[in-house]
């Protein structure tokens, strides 16, 4: 399908679990462009293994379910530790984040300024036209959690498209298994004072990824791993 | 001795043997045993529990049990809860190594490591 060589500088991570109806559109959008795709399956029970094996990707196995935030870890370990990428980013399994976006998030890390570029769907307008009102709100209050517990200024807390550097990414060790990983990673770029920047980036609000998404209950599920997670 | 003693002391009791027998540490074991000893004590000299409260500034003696029992309860709670954690990490960390070791490869991906 493709002879070129792949490119090795530029490793895309895409932690997955149970998302047979999307992985393979996903994974599609991959094929005519020059990234590594690193793939973790987080013990899905459906046919996503199978599926993920049609394509010219490294797939790592969970042999048990461990969360979000461990995928992306495993990832970035077995990055870190397994090949020589320079860029990383991080990319969503259910379809809604759009590959045209990679290059504006490698852009600032390219120049050297910045260690981080997050994704922002509000930086983007027309990201946020399709969002429901009720997720609006949950991401806004997650603006302002993350103000208050880090102090980033940012428009949009839980994107899961992000970009990191090599270096970076050693500082990134996400303990959070859960979905709680997103604020996880914000408190570590402030803690280690990383350079980061917001670049804006499409959001697309299928019917899948709205069923997958996140809802107010598990907004909730977060606050408490956060809480839970740090006093012990 | 009332029927209720008699059943509550039975089950004391049982825990008693279940404590022994289990896999805690020496310490802990220990410390269980002597809650389960004092909780059949109080069963049967209610007044001492009273003397106690009464020393304590706390009402009833039934209060004292069940303040007792509720810093013994979250305690308890928080402990196994560190201890849930700890495992969580453990478990994590063996699931990892094990995906990063063995990458399986894709169609078509052209052969490198």
């Amino acid at each position: 399908m493709r002879a070129k060589k792949i490119n090795e500088n530029v490793w895309v991570v895409i932690p997955a679990y149970n998302e047979a109806g999307s992985i393979g559109d996903v994974l599609d959008q991959f094929m005519n462009e020059d990234y590594s795709v690193l793939v973790v399956d987080d013990c899905s029970k459906d046919n996503t293994t199978d599926i993920i094996l049609n394509y010219p990707v490294i797939l790592l196995k969970h042999s048990i379910n461990l969360g979000q935030g461990a995928a992306l870890q495993t990832g970035f370990e077995y990055i870190l530790n397994r090949t020589d990428a320079k860029y990383i980013i991080s990319f969503d399994s259910d379809g809604q984040h759009n590959i045209k976006d990679i290059p504006t998030l490698l852009a600032p890390l390219k120049t050297g300024d910045y260690d981080v570029t997050l994704g922002s769907r509000f930086l983007m307008p027309e990201s946020v036209k399709g969002m429901p009102f009720s997720k609006k709100i949950i991401l806004k209050l997650g603006v302002l959690y993350t103000l208050i517990t880090t102090r980033l200024k940012l428009t949009d807390t839980h994107n899961g498209l992000r970009g990191f550097s090599r270096g970076t990414l050693k500082h990134i060790n996400i303990t959070q298994n859960r979905m709680a990983h997103a604020s996880e990673i914000l408190d570590q770029i402030a803690h280690y004072k990383l350079r980061y920047c917001e670049v804006p980036v499409t959001i697309q609000y299928t019917e899948y990824s709205k069923k997958k998404g996140q809802s107010i209950f598990n907004s909730l599920n977060i606050l408490w791993d956060l809480f839970f997670g740090r006093n012990y | 001795m009332n029927p209720f003693q008699i059943l509550i002391t039975f089950f004391i009791l049982i825990l008693l043997v279940i404590i022994y027998r289990s896999r805690l540490i020496l310490i802990e074991r220990f410390i269980f045993m002597c809650i389960l000893l004092g909780g059949i004590y109080f069963v049967f000299s209610p007044q001492s529990a009273q003397k106690m409260a009464d020393l304590l500034g706390i009402g009833r003696g039934v209060d004292l049990v069940f303040y007792l029992f509720i810093i013994f309860s979250l305690f308890y709670f928080a402990s196994i809860s560190a201890k849930m954690r700890q495992l969580d990490r453990i478990l994590t960390k063996i699931v990892r190594a094990d995906a990063v070791e063995n990458p399986i490869c894709g169609k078509e991906l052209p052969s490198k490591k």
